[in-house]
């Protein structure tokens, strides 16, 4: 059975009576294998064209529909989400991925496109501004680099009546974002009932962000009824959690894991090695027992029935026939017995008083039957290769497990530092289980490439193409990663960058489509990648700036200073006056201490030997006369000098 | 190989240039791996040549599929044509060199000199052939009374030479168009080259420059480093008017170590063009520090690489390292420049005044 139908009976089940409620809300709920139960909330409202244009709102959010008539939007689907979807266990996405998004935020809109490129640009800046204040989310932070244009990917989900003018879609991604209780707040405000009564009452942000995966969706499109009736505008709000149920159980007031004594420890006897004080934990048969008061830490407070014609159960529980499903309310404990058509499903509707809480246990059953796990459409995974921070390669791989071929809508938006080379695209299959067939090229039937700007345009790319039955199709490019600059980078700059998960679109089979879901296909995402980058020196600026400079000075000083002044020989260089007079100076103090020595050894010359005094007056003279010379030889090098440089002046 | 010489001596530009052709085919031959592995290396390949990133890029693909090879062909080509008194052509490959990438612009003022320069000397030549019958060939080095009368006049010459420029750049714009489908190939390609949006590493001043400037100060730093390559082209050309050769070489010196996407392959054509100036090495030797500059050239050579790969690859080291070896690379080549300049002024200064030869010289 699938999941996605399930979760559209109610829905059905309220058409066929022809009347939309404008308020109703459901959760879902489905164990997985492994001890994780999925829970899905829905909360739906909608409004009549008129009424919203003429600002009457009652069920619709006031707050986000002003929003949306400020920025012309037509349709808005908004996600926030994290984790991973493990659909290798797990089976199938919920709403065949429709309602889910890439890790952080997605936001994709269609705008009036009226007055042009530049008009629209401004109403989606408008819608981001708007939405993030809303939402207290970054998504002003998605401006023209984090914005793309996809042309298949995406399709409206409204049906719009005539006369309505042309639409253009925006799309962008704020990968790094991390989702948390700041924007389940907001959320739960857009309720009618606020998130106090009814089934949005369980959603509590310590249990919802403490999930294995959790997206959250705000969906706005226009229907307009086959039978004439008025368009309507219906907002659709989902929750949907996969929460790892012991981990959830754990009380609140002890939320660390401890060893649990010996005594509560069930214990397999089987081992060799049994001992009163060794034990080797018994496997837990059967399925986990669960109640909602204890993973969500509250039961469903009262409900939340506030239109007209809401005549639609609020939980469904999706578990094994066998299964023994107790409901707990007002002290009155029933069981709760399964659908007449569809004995998988369980259905509840809350009683209308507003203050009985109601809980809904499941216990501990060893059942033999396998609950049918449903595949997935394909299973798709994307890897960063290479190694180093200069270049690298995309390596995307898509595994179609059905027998029969899939057509596919490839849709990756890149930032502009990481440069794709769409020459090295290769797209590849091979069949999945044998190696011996050899792989083939993979013909693109459509590629829509939009290349990158630095600090403008991010990358878009798109490519329809066709997975062949039970192959595995490999998608690669290389790329380069390029180097910002040091304001560019974020606090946290060795960490990396995000990249934005690869959506894939997989095509309906009949291109017909007879329902609206089936034209939609259904979709599902890569997770998200860490892409690292080189990283300058942070703490360097004001040295390069000084030591590059320093280069370039020497460099200009150097080849200036020889072209501006010409060449002269050494010796016709005048010496400078300073250097004379410094000349001078020392030349007239050494003469008067030679003449201050002469006159001490005259004195001692006197009063010795007569034999001595010859020599040493020759001394005396002999060095003063050395002085002078010395004196009258310099100043002759300097008249030489001044002639020397005449006479190069004459030859010039 | 009596032959070869033979041969060599009747058509030494064939045999130039099909050897250059084979060795380029031959090596393309031999080593397949070869281009992808040059074009992945940070100290050849830029933004600006990288052969990978022409084949996707939008708007450079008629670009740089002529890449700086030709850029460099083309300012030798302009050169050795201004040689030959060529006016036109030299313009016309200036344009063409220009026209990929902005900065060989700057050669004009030179080459344009050089043209000067050869047509002078040719109509001297004429005159002095048509007077003594061809007695002396060697006319740069005697002193010959010329006819002033029969040069022609430099205003004019200039005026002509950069019309051609102009007429040749406007049909290179004009076909570029006739081409390309819109004019935004001119934004795309010249403000790659002034605002240096793209910092990937390379062997030039100015990527980590830009990848630490405040962004406050990014578009004054620009329009400085660019007025500072300017500055050079015309002081050159009023200092070395009786050798343009030399200021020629010294621009295309200037070039390769200030551009903005500067790569080892321009610093190596200018290394090349300093053969031209060969009778200044003796000169270099003596006086300046040619050597240390070699040695530093080599020893950046070997540490630029394996600087890179701590960088990038190894993480063992941060980005200052490779930075710290270009800059070291940059003071080497501008060492190197600056010998150059200091050779080519001496050797004018020693034409003048013989007996200054070997003897110790002051700057005033």
């Amino acid at each position: 059975m699938k999941l996605s139908q399930l979760l559209t009976l109610p829905v059905a089940l309220a058409s066929a009576v022809l009347a939309i409620p404008e308020y109703s809300e459901h959760l879902h709920l489905r164990p997985l294998p492994n001890g994780y139960l999925y829970a899905g909330f829905n909360f739906t409202a909608s409004t009549t064209l008129s009424a919203y244009e003429s600002q009457h709102f009652r069920y619709f959010p006031r707050s986000l529909g002003q929003i949306l008539q400020h920025s012309h939007t037509q349709e808005l689907h908004l996600r926030f989400a994290l984790g991973r979807w493990d659909d290798e266990s797990w089976g199938s996405r919920p709403r065949d991925g429709r309602r889910e998004g890439g890790t952080g935020v997605e936001i994709w809109a269609w705008l009036d496109s009226g007055g042009g490129r530049v008009a629209v640009e401004e109403r989606w800046s408008n819608l981001v501004n708007s939405l993030s204040g809303l939402f207290c989310a970054s998504l002003n932070f998605i401006d023209g680099t984090k914005t793309t244009r996809p042309v298949l990917s995406f399709e409206p989900e409204g049906t719009r009546g005539e006369g309505g003018g042309s639409m253009e879609l925006l799309h962008g991604t704020l990968p790094h974002e991390v989702v948390c209780t700041e924007n389940l707040t907001p959320f739960l405000k857009l309720l009618p009932c606020k998130g106090k009564a009814g089934v949005s009452s369980l959603l509590d942000g310590h249990k919802v962000f403490d999930a294995n995966w959790q997206t959250m969706s705000i969906d706005v499109r226009p229907v307009c009824p086959v039978g004439g009736e008025e368009c309507r505008l219906e907002i659709q709000q989902t929750v949907d959690i996969v929460l790892d149920v012991e981990r959830s159980m754990r009380p609140r007031d002890d939320p660390i894991p401890r060893p649990r004594p010996i005594e509560e420890l069930e214990c397999d006897e089987s081992k060799s090695y049994h001992a009163p004080d060794t034990c080797y934990p018994k496997r837990k048969e059967g399925e986990m027992a669960w109640s909602l008061s204890k993973i969500f830490g509250t039961p469903v407070r009262g409900s939340c029935h506030l239109a007209d014609g809401d005549e639609g159960s609020d939980i469904g529980i999706e578990v094994l026939p066998d299964r023994l499903v107790n409901v707990l309310h007002g002290g009155s404990n029933d069981t709760l017995a399964p659908h007449k058509q569809n004995h998988d499903l369980r259905l509840f509707r809350l009683p209308d008083s507003a203050r009985q809480h109601t809980d809904i246990m499941v216990s501990q059953q060893v059942i033999q039957q396998v609950p049918l796990q449903n595949q997935p459409p394909l299973y798709a995974s994307r890897q960063i290769t290479g190694f180093g921070q200069e270049r690298g390669g995309m390596h995307a791989v898509i595994r179609n497990p059905h027998p029969d071929q899939q057509r596919i809508v490839y849709l990756e938006s890149l930032p502009w530092f990481l440069r794709p080379y769409m020459h090295t695209l290769k797209v590849q299959s091979h069949p999945t289980n044998s190696h011996d067939k050899p792989t083939m090229d993979v013909k693109l039937e459509k590629m829509y490439y939009t290349p990158a700007l630095d600090r403008l345009r991010g990358t878009h790319l798109e490519l329809l193409l066709t997975v062949p039955a039970e192959s595995t199709v490999e998608l690669t490019y290389d790329f380069d990663k390029a180097i910002l600059r040091y304001t560019e980078y974020p606090p946290d700059a060795n960490r990396g960058f995000d990249v934005a998960p690869a959506v894939i679109r997989v095509l309906p089979n009949n291109t017909a489509g007879n329902g609206n879901g089936n034209a939609q296909g259904s979709y599902l995402r890569t997770t998200s990648l860490l892409l690292p980058l080189p990283t300058p020196d942070f703490s360097m600026p004001y040295n390069v700036i000084i030591l590059t400079s320093t280069v370039i000075a020497l460099g200009f000083g150097s080849i200036f200073n020889l072209l501006v002044r010409r060449f002269v020989l050494a010796e016709e260089v005048p010496p400078s006056p300073l250097a004379l007079r410094v000349a001078q100076v020392a030349g007239a103090v050494g003469a008067i201490v030679q003449s201050l020595k002469g006159r001490l050894r005259g004195t001692e010359v006197g009063q010795s030997s007569g034999r001595k005094a010859a020599g040493g007056e020759g001394g005396m003279n002999g060095s003063g006369g050395g002085a002078k010379l010395n004196e009258s030889g310099g100043k002759d090098d300097w008249a030489g000098g001044a002639t020397s440089q005449d006479e190069s002046r004459k030859h010039r | 190989m009596e032959a070869l010489t033979k041969v060599y001596r009747d058509q030494p530009k064939t045999v130039l240039f099909t050897a250059a052709a084979a060795i380029r085919i031959l090596a393309a031959l031999l080593f397949p791996a070869l281009p992808d592995l040059l074009t992945l290396r940070a100290e050849l390949s830029t933004p600006v040549n990288s052969f990978k990133r022409s084949e996707t890029v939008q708007y450079r693909k008629v670009y740089s599929s002529m890449s700086e090879d030709s850029t460099h062909t083309m300012a030798a080509y302009s050169t050795s044509h201004a040689c030959q008194a060529q006016a036109t052509t030299a313009a016309f490959a200036v344009a063409l060199a220009g026209h990929t990438s902005l900065h060989p612009v700057m050669l004009l003022p030179p080459i344009g000199l050089l043209c000067y320069d050869r047509v002078c000397v040719q109509s001297a030549e004429k005159g002095q052939t048509s007077e003594t019958d061809g007695a002396i060939a060697d006319s740069t080095k005697t002193n010959v009374a010329v006819d002033l009368r029969s040069q022609p006049q430099p205003l004019q010459f200039g005026l002509r030479f950069v019309a051609t420029f102009i007429c040749a750049e406007a049909f290179l714009f004009g076909f570029s168009r006739l081409i390309l489908p819109s004019w935004r190939f001119i934004p795309s390609i010249y403000m790659t080259l002034l605002e240096l949006p793209d910092l990937t590493p390379n062997a030039g001043l100015w990527w980590y420059f830009f990848i630490e400037m405040f962004d406050a100060f990014r578009s004054f730093f620009l329009g400085v480093f660019w007025l500072h390559m300017l500055s050079y082209s015309v002081p050159f050309c009023l200092r070395f008017q009786r050798q343009p050769l030399a200021a020629v070489v010294l621009m295309m010196g200037i070039i390769a170590v200030f551009e903005p996407y500067a790569n080892a392959g321009d610093a190596g054509a200018w290394l090349s063009c300093l053969c031209l100036l060969g009778h200044l090495f003796e000169l270099t030797s003596l006086h300046r520090y040619t050597f240390p500059a070699i040695a530093t050239l080599l020893y950046s050579t070997l540490l630029g690489p394996a600087f890179h790969h701590l960088w990038i690859y190894a993480g063992s080291g941060n980005a200052n390292f490779f930075y710290a070896i270009t800059l070291v690379w940059s003071l080497a080549l501008l060492i190197l420049l600056t010998d150059t300049v200091y050779a080519a002024l001496r050797d004018e200064w020693e034409a003048e005044r013989p007996e200054g030869k070997g003897k110790e010289i002051r700057q005033m």
